[in-house]
Formats: C-alpha cells, sequence, structure tokens
C-alpha cells in the first residue's frame, strides 16, 4: 500500500499537471459566464436606451427598474441552464481524471463510476440500519477485487420523511414535511473469506461512566461480551449465536478492528451478513467538483488520498484475502 | 383505631417486601437456570463441532494412510481416539481431554504431511486441510463461546445473593474449558527448522 511520501512524488511528478489542466477548463467556465453575464446586461441598457431615445415609453419607470433586476437575474438562471453542461463536462474530467487518476494510483485494480452508488437494497441487507427510508442517494461507486476479495464502497445519503401538522386560528391544518438525515457517510462491503449463516453486528459502544453502568445493569439479551478489553471498549456486538459470532470475531480480527477504528478516529459500525462484511462510516459529502475554488489543491488531494487508501486498505487490515478455510475465490486473483 | 390503621400499615408494608424478596428470589433462581441453560446449549453446540471433526477423520486417514507408512502409530491412534469419541458414554471432563488429544493428533499429522510432497499438492488433501481449519476454528470459537457462558454462570453461583440460592438448589461451578500443557507451551520455531 502507498503512503504519504509516494503521494508526494506522485503529486509532483505526475498529478499536478493533470489537475492544472483540470483547472484551465474550470476558469474558462468562469470567465464565459461572467462575459455573457456583462453581455445580457449591455444588451438590455442599450435596448432601453434606444426605446427611450425614440420615443417609445413603452416601460413604465417601475417596470422598467424590475426589468434591471430581473433580466440580469433571469440572465444568470439562463446562464446556469446553459453552462449545467459546461460544469457535468468539468465534473466529468474531475472525476475521471482528478478522482479517477488518484484511485488508479492507490489501488489500480479498482474502478471509479461518479454517478452510481450502493443501492437502498444493498443499504437494507446491512442491517445497520433499522429506520424507514424515504429518499436515498448517493454518488462515487468505487468496486473491483483487491487480491482476492471483491470490495464495493461509496457516498449514500438516506432520508426519512417526516410531517409536522399545525393547525391556525380558523382551524386550517397546514401539513408541513422535513427530512431527516438516516445515514449519511460511506458505506462498504467486502466478501468476507469465511462461510457463515447467522448476523453478527458490532455497534460503536457508547463510553462513559452512566452508559457503562446502564451497560453492566441493562444488557440486552443478544449482546455479547468478548473476550478482548480494548475491543469492547469501541464496540458492542449483537448476535443470535455466541459461537459463530467468536468464530467471525476471532482474537486476530478483533485486534485488527480495533487498529482499523483507531485508524479510522470515529466511530464505525460493522455488520456481518452473509457472505458480506458491512463498514459503515458516517463523512461529509466528498469528491466535490471545485467550482469557485483551485482544482490544484495539493491539501484537497491528500485528503483524498488519505481516504481511498484507508478503504482501499481494508481488506489488508483485515486480513480479508486469507483464504485457507474451505470458502474459496471464485475468478482471478488481482495484483494489491 | 389508631393501632388498627398502624398495624394495617405495618402489614401492608411487610406484604410489599416480602412480595419484592420473592420476585427478586424468582428472578435470581430464574438467572441461575438461564445461565445453567446457556452453558448447555453452548456444550451441545461445541459437542455438534467435535462430532463434524469427528466426521473428518476418516477422510484424513483415507488421504494419508498410504503415503505415511512411518506416521502408521500417530494415525491408528487417532483411528482410536475417534471411535471413543463416538461411543458417546463419556462425561464432560472426559470428553474435554479426548478433544484435546484429538486436536494435538490431527495437528501432528498435518505437520508430518509436510514431508510427502506429492500429497502436499494434492487437490483433495488442500481441501480436506481448508475443512479441518474451519472446523478447528469453529471448535476454537466454541470452546471460547463456552468458557464465556461457564464464566457467566460461575459468577452467578459464587456471587453474593445469588450463591445463596445456588447452594439451596444444589449449583455447582462448571469446569472450565483449559489448553494442556503441550498446546500452552511457546513452540521452538528454530527446533522445527533444523527438523
Amino acid at each position: 500500500m502507498k503512503d504519504i511520501s509516494d503521494f508526494d512524488r506522485f503529486y509532483k511528478d505526475e498529478f499536478r499537471p493533470v489537475l492544472k489542466r483540470i483547472d484551465a477548463v474550470r476558469l474558462r467556465n468562469i470567465a464565459y459566464n461572467v462575459l455573457s453575464f456583462l453581455i445580457a446586461c449591455a444588451v438590455f441598457v442599450t435596448a432601453e436606451k434606444a426605446l427611450f431615445h425614440w420615443g417609445i415609453h413603452v416601460l413604465p419607470y417601475v417596470v422598467f427598474w424590475a426589468l434591471v433586476f430581473l433580466i440580469p437575474i433571469g440572465s444568470l438562471l439562463l446562464k446556469r441552464r446553459l453552462f449545467r453542461e459546461k460544469y457535468g463536462y468539468l465534473e466529468k474530467l474531475y472525476a475521471e481524471q482528478a478522482i479517477g487518476g488518484l484511485l488508479r494510483f492507490v489501488a489500480p485494480p479498482l474502478v471509479l463510476s461518479p454517478w452510481e452508488n450502493l443501492s437502498l437494497d444493498v443499504f437494507r441487507s446491512s442491517r445497520l440500519c433499522n429506520d424507514r427510508v424515504d429518499n436515498f442517494s448517493g454518488s462515487h461507486l468505487i468496486y473491483g477485487r483487491l487480491g482476492w476479495t471483491d470490495v464495493w464502497f461509496s457516498q449514500i445519503h438516506a432520508q426519512r420523511r417526516e410531517e409536522v401538522a399545525t393547525t391556525d386560528k380558523d382551524g386550517k391544518t397546514d401539513i408541513e414535511e422535513y427530512w431527516v438525515t438516516v445515514f449519511k457517510g460511506i458505506l462498504f462491503v467486502a466478501d468476507f473469506n469465511k462461510d457463515f449463516s447467522s448476523v453478527v453486528i458490532l455497534r460503536p459502544r457508547k463510553q462513559g461512566f452512566f452508559n457503562d453502568i446502564r451497560g453492566s445493569l441493562f444488557r440486552n439479551r443478544e449482546e455479547i461480551v468478548m473476550e478482548n478489553p480494548e475491543f469492547n471498549r469501541f464496540f458492542t456486538v449483537y448476535a443470535g449465536d455466541p459461537i459463530e459470532a467468536r468464530y467471525i470475531l476471532t482474537t486476530t480480527l478483533m485486534d485488527r478492528l480495533v487498529e482499523l477504528r483507531k485508524r479510522a478516529n470515529q466511530d464505525i459500525d460493522i455488520s456481518f451478513v452473509p457472505p458480506y462484511i458491512y463498514l459503515a462510516m458516517p463523512y461529509k459529502t466528498l469528491f466535490r467538483t471545485p467550482v469557485y475554488r483551485s482544482v490544484v489543491n495539493r491539501k484537497t488531494m491528500r485528503k483524498y488520498f488519505l481516504f481511498l487508501s484507508f478503504f482501499a486498505g481494508i481488506p489488508a487490515i483485515l486480513d480479508l484475502d486469507t483464504r485457507i478455510w474451505s470458502k474459496q475465490p471464485q475468478g482471478q486473483r488481482t495484483a494489491v | 383505631m389508631d393501632m388498627d390503621i398502624r398495624s394495617i400499615v405495618m402489614i401492608t408494608a411487610a406484604a410489599v417486601v416480602a412480595i419484592y424478596i420473592l420476585i427478586k428470589v424468582i428472578q435470581m433462581y430464574n438467572l441461575l437456570v438461564g445461565r445453567e441453560n446457556a452453558v448447555c446449549c453452548v456444550r451441545s453446540s461445541l459437542d455438534a463441532l467435535l462430532k463434524k471433526r469427528c466426521d473428518l477423520v476418516p477422510n484424513l486417514v483415507a488421504a494419508v494412510r498410504t503415503y505415511m507408512v512411518h506416521e502408521s502409530t500417530l494415525i491408528n491412534r487417532l483411528t482410536e481416539i475417534r471411535a471413543k469419541a463416538l461411543s458417546g458414554v463419556l462425561s464432560l471432563p472426559e470428553r474435554m481431554e479426548l478433544d484435546k488429544t484429538m486436536s494435538s493428533l490431527m495437528h501432528r499429522i498435518v505437520c508430518a504431511v509436510e514431508n510427502y510432497p506429492s500429497l502436499w499438492a494434492s487437490n483433495n488433501f488442500l481441501q480436506l486441510q481448508a475443512a479441518l481449519n474451519e472446523v478447528e476454528e469453529q471448535i476454537s470459537a466454541g470452546r471460547r463461546a463456552l468458557n464465556a457462558s461457564v464464566m457467566d454462570y460461575n459468577n452467578a453461583v459464587r456471587m453474593f445473593p445469588t450463591n445463596i440460592l445456588a447452594l439451596i438448589f444444589n449449583y455447582r461451578q462448571f469446569e472450565w474449558y483449559t489448553a494442556n500443557e503441550g498446546e500452552r507451551a511457546v513452540p521452538n520455531v528454530n527446533a522445527l527448522f533444523r527438523q
């Protein structure tokens, strides 16, 4: 797996020229935008002056000033529509050459599909969310095979619609709807290296004195206390079958999950649902195409590099490539 | 009249306390029964896994017998142990002891296979080894689960106030599942390489 010094070399030698080319497209877009706005304003003012000069007072004073504001705003909206395609082109360029290029550097076997995401069915089958989901979206699906392990991950945003009813003085009821985020972040799915049949769910353990006391007094019927105290500090395990939970969560895997949690430095929800392992990490939106900022931004690219390295490194951290059990991988092994 | 109200209050309070104690006693008794059942459940699951491993023994013996002439004592011993394990008349400590012996014998046979490259490279043996790895890891998980449930149960048997009920209803501590001395020893890798 490549480290940050490899990234710095790659950025300086290969990646920066690519980003500069994308940035030139972005600057051209902005120039087109400003220019067309100025032209629209000039056309309107000239037309109005000409009409006034010829004595055609078609526009009352109020309408004139309304149009002075309306036309530029209208032209801006029109331009946004017109430039949507241009920004689409910039987005495509940014996704394919910047993010895609970075991904090819981090993990060559992985493929980026910028306008696709893991489906709602996959999200539901992870059993990590019991909430109702009314709106589901996402982007940047990354998939492929790392060694023997098939992986998929993407940004997802699951929302639930809520309604609140308000009644005014006349007894008229108004229903106002609003959206609640159920989950926003990264969903990661990988083929697990062992055969298993039951579901095991790992929730981040809530830290703190009162949570500890509550946990010790009211232990959930399906909660399983593992033998690794550090693991228990980070995760609460729920499973129907204690033997299978321990078959999946070997002492080594528990250590590796602790390491993964420390590297992520934030809560991770994990589930084992045959035949996959699912990880859900809350995250703010990534890979957004910069429109008014430069694309040539080492800090942002470094952040994306660390992000991609983390997720592409999960099979190695969890040792999912070890295939010494009866579950044998299908197809070809890729070089990691 | 005044006395009557006081006695009613006293009787009611005593009844409330008695009912509370009774509920607590029932809860504690149920806790003991529940934890004992959990131990039995995990133990029977572990038995099923041990049986699964016993079922793999004939395959292992068939795969290695023709090649491993020098290890015939080991193979015969393994077959004997398997027959004993399947006889079904063993106590828990005996079963534990047998499981440890079988683990150790199978491990020795699989290690010895490395001296027979043609056997080592055979696809059948590789599949068998994967199945053995899997069942060994399942058994290891079963042992850990058994020890966790035994710990829960033994805590209830020894800790106050459930220990009083355990004494009254004759609940005894379960034995821990421990590794034998051979398994606990640190392997000497240098010696293994020199062999």
